[in-house]
């Protein structure tokens, strides 16, 4: 909180008329039909870009015999898909045996709390 | 001729002006030198780790809890740590200290294989994957389940889907059910302009750097203006450290799964389904109407990401007798998080769930 004794509190007061003004200026100029527009289009632009870069760099990845990305990415996501697939036997397990699924070790509160009395 | 005395109070001021500038240049230079602040430390315990899915359990902070354990669901936009911020800043803190036993639905960047993900996976099976972990882990049949923004409107599908399910109360925050009413997004996903195929169909996953710039762009004064506050209360070491803390977990948002980006662009920016009861997930028409729990929405006045007039019609479609809606001073942020939550929504939220977790 400012001091109201402080000089600086003009300025502070400046600041925030600022930060409205522009916030409601601004924010009305980028509802605008152009603004989208403008933006979508720059964003396609851009995404396009984005693929034909793709495009390139996988076609000099396979000449040079090298995993892409998404080579890479897909073996990693087999490597997880491993994992989750034991983790839901595991759980088919616990469900199927009617065993305690593994858990620190720690003291349980009693689930008996009440309100306090109100005063 | 004599001089005349110096004005006490003048020279008070100018003593204050010359400390705190003097503060400013050594706390600046400790700013940019010292680590970002620890952020979501309260102890707890993974219970589970699916891909972009993480449940958190929280150890209990009382002596005796209540039978009714609440399961949060984070918005998919951002980092749960927003709920758990320092030590006497957390929300999930204060519900261990209030007796509540305490899990948590967070989330990690979606991987690349993880771009088909759809609201379907999200409500039809990590909600219902982690609900029943929780009953498991508490022996409890019932769970009250707190979304706050987009993990409200994944928790206002799910029960209306499954509206005998074992959630006994639903509390949401800050939950979006009317999406005209967010004229920013609505403008920037214009169908005539917006090509949400392409995006999806060329990055997998939407980037955090578009999530971030679309909430930043809200308010596009807001960045530049913080600076300046930032240097003049660099003296303070509590700003710097409030500061610092919302400020890392602003700009921390996360990609989202490009399929459920495209279908909540489709579905609810463009068709409005929600609203309309035309969202179909799993085959099954999605009717608000059908929660029957004791539901409570908590909104805040001056929410800037979700407009109140995109939260508001919520409460009236829900089919519950015992509904509440309350509407607190504060933003999107300060509504959960900060002195504004400490005072305002955490009582409120404690005194409303007391009676409904015996």
């Amino acid at each position: 909180m400012a001091d109201a004794k402080d000089p600086a509190d003009f300025f502070r007061d400046m600041l925030g008329q600022w930060e409205r003004a522009s916030n409601e200026i601004v924010g009305k100029m980028l509802q605008t039909s152009e603004f989208s527009r403008g933006m979508n289009n720059a964003t396609t632009v851009s995404l396009k870009l984005q693929q034909a870069m793709h495009e390139q760099m996988t076609r000099f990845l396979a000449a040079a015999n090298m995993p892409s990305r998404e080579e890479v990415a897909s073996l990693g996501a087999g490597m997880r898909a491993l994992d989750e697939r034991l983790a839901r036997i595991e759980a088919m397990l616990i469900a199927a045996t009617g065993a305690k699924p593994a858990a620190p070790d720690r003291p349980r509160p009693p689930r008996t709390r009440k309100p306090a009395p109100k005063a | 001729m004599a001089a005349a005395p110096p004005n006490p109070q003048l020279l008070e001021q100018v003593r204050g002006l010359v400390d705190r500038t003097l503060q400013r240049n050594i706390k600046g230079l400790e700013y940019f030198a010292s680590p970002a602040p620890a952020l979501g430390a309260t102890p707890k315990d993974v219970l589970l780790t699916r891909g972009t899915l993480n449940l958190y359990h929280y150890r209990p902070l009382a002596d005796e809890i209540y039978r009714v354990p609440i399961l949060l669901v984070m918005a998919t936009t951002n980092r749960g740590y927003i709920l758990d911020m320092a030590p006497g800043q957390s929300f999930v803190e204060f519900l261990l200290r209030q007796g509540y036993d305490v899990f948590m639905m967070d989330w990690s960047p979606p991987r690349a294989d993880e771009k088909h993900l759809r609201i379907e996976d999200y409500v039809l099976d990590f909600i219902p994957e982690c609900l029943e972990r929780v009953r498991t882990v508490t022996g409890e049949p019932d769970v009250t389940l707190v979304g706050y923004c987009f993990g409200g409107v994944l928790s206002t599908i799910y029960t209306a889907l499954h509206a005998d399910g074992p959630v006994k109360n639903l509390v949401t925050f800050t939950t979006p059910v009317d999406f005209t009413q967010m004229p920013m997004f609505q403008a920037w996903s214009d169908p005539r302009y917006f090509d949400v195929d392409r995006l999806v169909d060329t990055l997998g996953n939407v980037p955090p750097d578009l999530i971030f710039a679309s909430f930043d762009m809200l308010r596009p004064a807001q960045r530049i203006a913080g600076n300046i506050r930032l240097w003049d209360h660099m003296w303070n070491d509590e700003f710097v450290k409030s500061y610092r803390m919302f400020d890392r977990w602003a700009t921390d948002a996360l990609p989202l799964a490009g399929e459920y980006f495209r279908q909540t662009t489709k579905e609810l920016m463009w068709k409005n389904g929600l609203l309309h009861r035309s969202l179909q997930i799993g085959g099954r028409t999605v009717d608000i109407g059908a929660i029957a729990m004791p539901f409570l929405h908590v909104v805040a006045e001056h929410d800037h990401i979700i407009p109140y007039g995109a939260s508001k019609p919520l409460v009236q479609m829900v089919g519950s007798t015992d509904k509440e809606e309350v509407v607190l001073k504060g933003g999107h942020i300060s509504l959960v998080a900060g002195g504004n939550a400490i005072k305002r929504l955490w009582p409120r939220l404690d005194l409303w769930l007391q009676e409904r977790s015996l």
